[in-house]
């Protein structure tokens, strides 16, 4: 087997992690989570670790509209 | 025997049988067999032993499921093959309610680089189940960086790496048969062991995509 590691992310590290992987990418988080409530995945490739973090959090969450 | 021998792949073989059943039976627990299908496929086949892949999951009731190469969250994506290049992996998972709580692929990228970083890019796979933009491409596509040999061909200002070729499930059985066969990539078990451990498996991956 591979090393495989298993991470229970809270909702403040998920937002945190994506944040993080924006700006790596060189993209606005706000732009991210604006995109990903808007259903434009935008960078598509580059960006689904952060998409699907965010898929991770309630549709209502407010890191959405801020 | 040798470590090599078809006979010492046995139990891998078996255990990567349950875990293909065990994804496909659906509910919470798929997730985890998923997990482990891909952790001994890609044993099996072409990715180096320091190679690592992961788990995200909200600590909140949901069952959104993200699955990437690589150890560290804050870190790249990409798992390390036997050839010393990369195969950089996310796959969004999620159940489908309206399909019996079955496992599915919400989104899947992977792709083939010579380095661990992106630019270095070869060949690239992506899935979604949703419209990705407003210019929408095939929800399963190929992109190739490369250069035609035939000018005029491509739309002014669109490399070819930017085109979209329809490949309708791009499965991760399809993306190791594509590095063993066409780029030569090295795998751990013997031929006849992967070869026929991807054949039993590769038809029941596609159930995991659109329907």
């Amino acid at each position: 087997m591979l090393p495989t590691k298993t991470y229970i992310l809270s909702r403040d590290e998920i937002v945190e992690l994506v944040r993080f992987k924006s700006l790596e990418q060189g993209h606005d988080p706000a732009d991210i989570f604006r995109n990903f409530a808007a259903g434009d995945w935008r960078h598509f490739s580059q960006m689904l670790e952060a998409y699907t973090l965010c898929a991770m959090l309630p549709k209502d969450d407010p890191v959405f509209t801020s | 025997m040798t470590p090599s021998s078809p006979h010492s792949w046995s139990s891998t073989v078996a255990s990567l049988r349950k875990a293909s059943d065990g994804r496909l039976a659906g509910g919470r627990e798929a997730l985890g067999h998923f997990e482990r299908y891909v952790n001994l496929l890609f044993r099996l086949t072409v990715a180096h032993k320091d190679s690592a892949i992961r788990l995200l999951r909200p600590a909140a009731s949901s069952t959104v499921w993200g699955l990437t190469g690589g150890h560290d969250p804050r870190g790249g994506n990409a798992i390390r093959l036997t050839d010393g290049r990369y195969l950089r992996l996310v796959a969004w998972l999620d159940l489908d309610f309206r399909a019996g709580r079955q496992l599915r692929f919400q989104a899947l990228t992977w792709q083939y680089q010579n380095a661990i970083d992106d630019d270095s890019w070869v060949f690239r796979a992506d899935y979604s189940r949703a419209k990705i933009a407003a210019e929408s491409p095939p929800r399963g596509h190929l992109h190739v960086d490369g250069t035609l040999r035939q000018p005029g061909v491509l739309r002014p200002k669109r490399p070819l790496g930017r085109v979209h070729f329809p490949c309708r499930r791009p499965t991760l059985e399809a993306a190791v048969v594509l590095l063993a066969d066409e780029f030569g990539v090295p795998t751990n078990a013997p031929q006849e062991v992967w070869r026929a451990a991807v054949a039993e498996h590769e038809a029941q991956s596609a159930r995991l995509f659109d329907s």
